[in-house]
């Protein structure tokens, strides 16, 4: 698979991810945040299979980071029942997480 | 004769009062008229189970009346549930998973419980704390907590309350996660896990029994024999079992949001 191709799998896998994590965190009913933070877990992990076996450039992680935030925020715009404060944190999460890859 | 006069007695029912019986052998140090003390050292810990759950064996049961016997130490804890294939399996269960109602969610609370937990029982545990306010709205309108508490051995009683609401926005978080592995590949196990987690919804919107028993039939319904195990197991799936797991999932969707569109919801 090509890298380009290998960047937009990526990024779809860490922004659908990323919209469970932040929505567990925002919506207050979601109490039960530990339980459905594992959703999250779940798609992280498919995320960091695909990351793994490649190596990234200084290049490819700017890529990967702009590509990542305008797709989470199209993702979370969309649904329109998780709380608005997931604009707020949209972007330390974003940082959270390409750290976690070590992809900043 | 000193202070150091004593003896250990359970307490038992009386006509009118609870009581302590003096053993006969203390009479000499033990006479009527003394000036006694009752201290409690040990509070006996009952256990309140779900109506159709099977009663567990006595490991298991001296395991949870250990366990909410630590947490009685807690004063912020109202009650603690047991829930989850612990209760219903006999070894391949997966964590130990325990819901604490507490007063306080201080962050501490839930690292303090698990470590006074594992001290004494090094095992793999699940805790979720919640507070009595927000317990009580989800068991309203909350499927999967409703789901999971269909089988729990609790240390107070416990009845879960009739009425239902719906909750649009709630269910629909809900359905994110379904949703997302119609295109996202993921284990096995998940894909289980979802179709359970639409089972649940679907039987919560009809206002139908939430038991573990009645859902287990459903998705040996739509599973069958061969393929649950696969499944449960999170063993690797055959490109066209994906396909038609995926296809139950999707028409569990195509149901659910059916219902959430119609008036009467």
């Amino acid at each position: 698979m090509s890298k380009s191709k290998i960047i937009k799998e990526l990024t779809n896998l860490l922004a659908i991810a990323l919209r469970h994590r932040i929505g567990s965190k925002v919506n207050s009913k979601e109490v039960y945040a530990a339980k459905y933070a594992r959703d999250a877990d779940i798609l992280l992990r498919e995320a960091k299979k695909v990351a793994i076996n490649e190596h990234w450039s200084k290049n490819d992680k700017i890529k990967i980071k702009a590509l990542l935030n305008k797709k989470l925020k199209d993702e979370l715009a969309i649904r329109d029942f998780i709380d608005n404060k997931k604009f707020d944190i949209m972007e330390s999460e974003v940082e959270d997480v390409l750290n976690g890859l070590n992809l900043l | 004769m000193g202070n150091t006069a004593k003896f250990v007695h359970k307490i038992s029912k009386g006509g009118r009062y609870m009581q302590v019986y003096v053993p006969k052998e203390k009479e000499q140090e033990f006479g009527v008229g003394d000036l006694v003390e009752v201290k409690l050292l040990e509070k006996r810990v009952k256990l309140y189970y779900s109506p159709n759950l099977p009663k567990l064996i006595e490991f298991k049961e001296q395991m949870i009346r250990s366990i909410f016997s630590i947490l009685a130490e807690f004063s912020d804890i109202q009650q603690v549930f047991i829930i989850g294939s612990f209760l219903v399996k006999h070894v391949d269960y997966n964590d130990i998973d325990i819901l604490v109602v507490s007063s306080s969610l201080d962050k501490n609370i839930e690292k303090n419980i698990y470590s006074e937990v594992t001290v004494k029982y090094p095992l793999r545990f699940h805790m979720l704390v919640i507070s009595p306010d927000k317990f009580n709205n989800l068991l309203h309108i909350c499927p999967v907590t409703r789901g999971m508490l269909s089988n729990y051995v609790s240390s107070k009683p416990f009845t879960p309350p009739s009425k239902i609401e719906i909750d649009k926005n709630h269910i629909l978080f809900l359905l994110m996660m379904p949703e997302d592995i119609l295109d996202v590949s993921v284990e096995s196990r998940v894909y289980y896990d979802n179709l359970r987690r639409l089972i649940v919804i679907e039987r919560f919107l009809k206002n139908k029994k939430l038991n573990f028993q009645d859902i287990d039939g459903e998705i040996n319904h739509l599973l069958g024999s061969s393929m649950r195990p696969i499944l449960e197991k999170n063993e690797l799936l055959a490109k066209e079992d994906v396909s038609s797991i995926r296809s139950k999932i999707q028409k569990k969707i195509f149901i659910i949001e059916r219902m959430l569109k119609d008036e009467q919801i």
